[in-house]
């Protein structure tokens, strides 16, 4: 546990901006008390001076030397403690293995205290703060080492990330305890180590099913002709055709130049639609329950992942009072970035409505397949949906509350609340139906499948009607 | 109306320190209980080796058993002082009013459980009660106790043993100065005492 150092080891202070100046004697006060700067006496200290001073004191009114022996070893035990006592802090610094992790991933983080005055210390306290979803060992407790002086005392802990989230690791305090428990220092502090725990992601596939593919390049069959790969027909040569499009059979046997049409391969914009006006069930982190916004925000980086993959170009928009949004963009980088957006996400409970304006359907480009994930827990919520689908967005709401969800009351009104609670929860999900908006409820791979081909035959049906 | 309100603040208030307390002994580390039970231990060997036979042996034992516990239960408090200053009452009781002889080995013993009393609670009243020990800590700490009761051991022997090879006016003089030696010190150690 403690590595002895050859030399003396040149220690950072682990608090911005060096150590503060040591307090000046206050005046009255003995120089000696202003030595011992950064360190305080303890109530031990003052028992032992009343000790020896009562006992010398009675030992003169009563002439026996038994109490000056019984004095003895107070006195002395003071006297070399105070006499070797150390003047420096302990300094301290937190270490991790890797800052950018995900869900379940192993953390290795490293707590380390020096002692860089020539005299130990007996003892040093350490004390540090966690998020509740780091679970690493001895973290939660405060841990006591002894470090000898010039060296540095490690602890390491090991543990797990159980959620994502930006979590935090600190700020860790040590204090230590020098002259036999007489003397305790101030505090060194090392200040918070955050970590980026990225969401697991779900295990998302979709049919290639698009209702509109808005873009000049990527990787859906549009429905306009153009380079790709998908045949679309054969049709006369015409200006501005390649030669290598011409077919000679056909040519050959119609005697006139014709060439094989194809329908040109474009890219989509998805729109991810982050409910965040509710948080409800508990999380137990990555092997335990999901509570809605564990569902929003896996479902979310699963979605986004395939269809980033898949060329097309993914925005996410927070539905809450701050309005977070992440402007579409495609490729590994996007990717990231959205990884990143999702950890700041939070439930923002308010009793307003959030602006219209800034969640109105001009917002959304009229291609883009919008997928809002919610819990359907709120008819604000809900509204916001039907504008999107009166607009004529293509809307799929997916349903993020968790199955078989435990509601504060269980018995006597509590559960006729509960199901008045659930029909009504069900007839909001049959208006959205009414509306158009295809509700599912989130299940991995395959979630969005039925509901994508829907969409898309009814965005092909539109588009009939409207020629 | 009131009278209600106050009982259920009341009872809730009970209802919180219980649980407070619960989730302290849940907590409760094994190092901390550890150095307590040594304060016990300390503190009930010293009131035993300290009051005479007469006492020890009589229901009045209880009094020195609950002057014991109390510096293991609040070891940041002024009971400390108390059980020390009960122990050397006691010490000059069973040397004055019941008249038992003033052994040296029985003066070394008393004044190293008495320091040792005095040092396990100041290592118990800067431990948490949930820390995790190094093991190291606490032997080094008993080392450090032992180094003392040794070097007072010699005292004890220059004080009790030494004067009866001296003449009564060396004596005198050694006296009074060992006896400025120990007011300089405890003088200093005030000085200290003052906080900034």
């Amino acid at each position: 546990m403690t590595q002895p150092v050859a030399e003396p080891v040149p220690l950072r202070p682990a608090v911005p901006g060096g150590q503060p100046p040591a307090q000046p004697a206050e005046p009255g006060e003995t120089g000696l008390a202003g030595t011992l700067g950064r360190w305080s006496p303890t109530r031990a200290l003052g028992r032992a001076v009343l000790v020896v001073g009562v006992l010398l004191f009675v030992a003169v009114l009563l002439r026996r030397t038994d109490l000056v022996v019984l004095a003895a070893p107070f006195a002395l035990g003071a006297a070399i403690g105070v006499w070797r006592r150390p003047e420096e802090v302990p300094v301290v610094r937190v270490e991790v293995a890797s800052e950018v992790l995900s869900e379940g991933r192993p953390v290795h983080a490293r707590l380390s205290v020096g002692n860089a005055d020539p005299i130990g210390y007996d003892l040093v306290v350490l004390r540090t703060v966690t998020s509740p979803w780091l679970r690493l060992r001895h973290s939660d407790r405060p841990y006591v080492t002894a470090v000898a002086s010039q060296t540095i005392a490690d602890i390491d802990l090991e543990g797990d990330a159980l959620r994502w989230g930006r979590l935090t690791l600190g700020p860790t305090h040590a204090w230590a305890v020098a002259a036999d428990g007489l003397l305790v220092s101030d505090a060194g502090v090392a200040g918070p180590r955050r970590l980026k725990v990225f969401p697991l992601t779900e295990t998302f596939d979709a049919v290639e099913a698009m209702p509109k593919a808005a873009g000049l390049v990527g990787g859906h069959r549009s429905r306009r002709p153009g380079e790709g790969g998908e045949l679309a027909g054969v049709r006369m040569f015409a200006p501005g055709d390649r030669l290598r499009r011409i077919d000679w059979r056909v040519s050959l046997r119609t005697q006139e130049l014709h060439v094989a049409a194809t329908l040109s391969d474009r890219d989509a914009e998805v729109v991810l639609m982050l409910d965040v006006l509710h948080e409800a069930g508990r999380s137990g982190g990555i092997h335990g329950a999901r509570s809605v916004l564990d569902t929003t925000v896996r479902a979310a980086a699963g979605i986004a992942e395939h269809y980033l993959h898949a060329g097309d170009r993914v925005a996410l928009l927070e539905y809450g009072f701050r309005a977070r949004r992440l402007r579409a963009a495609g490729g590994r980088r996007q990717y990231l970035t959205v990884l990143e957006w999702l950890l700041d996400v939070s439930a923002q409970h308010g009793a307003y409505e959030p602006s219209p304006a800034a969640f109105g359907p001009h917002t959304v480009s009229a291609n883009a397949l919008v997928v809002v994930l919610t819990p359907l827990l709120d008819t604000r919520a809900a509204a916001m949906v039907a504008r999107f689908a009166r607009a004529g967005r293509f809307v799929v709401a997916v349903d993020t509350l968790p199955p078989g969800i435990a509601l504060p009351v269980q018995e006597g009104w509590g559960t006729l609340a509960a199901r008045l609670w659930k029909l009504d929860r069900d007839n909001t999900i049959g208006q959205l139906r009414e509306h158009g908006v295809p509700v599912v409820a989130w299940a991995g791979a395959g979630s969005l499948d039925e509901v994508l081909r829907g969409v898309t035959r009814m965005a092909g049906g539109a588009r009939t009607g409207v020629r | 109306m009131s009278g209600r309100g106050e009982r259920q603040d009341g009872r809730t208030a009970l209802s919180s320190w219980t649980d407070n307390l619960t989730d302290r002994v849940r907590r409760t580390a094994p190092g901390p209980v550890l150095v307590r039970a040594g304060v016990l231990v300390a503190g009930l060997l010293a009131q035993l080796v300290a009051w005479p036979a007469e006492v020890v042996l009589n229901r009045t034992v209880l009094v020195l058993i609950v002057l014991a516990v109390l510096p293991a239960l609040a070891p940041r408090s002024r009971l400390v002082s108390l059980a020390i200053f009960a122990a050397v009452a006691g010490w000059l009781a069973s040397t004055t009013a019941y008249q038992e002889p003033l052994t040296y080995w029985r003066l070394v013993l008393l004044a190293g459980l008495l320091y040792l009393l005095h040092t396990l609670t100041a290592l118990a009243a800067v431990l948490p009660y949930d820390a995790v020990i190094s093991p190291g800590v606490l032997v080094r700490w008993l080392r450090r106790c032992g180094a003392v009761v040794l070097l007072t051991a010699v005292v004890a022997m220059f004080t009790l043993l030494l004067p009866g090879y001296l003449p009564a006016a060396r004596y005198l003089v050694a006296s009074l100065v060992g006896l400025g030696l120990m007011l300089a010190l405890a003088a200093y150690l005030a000085t200290l005492v003052r906080r900034r």
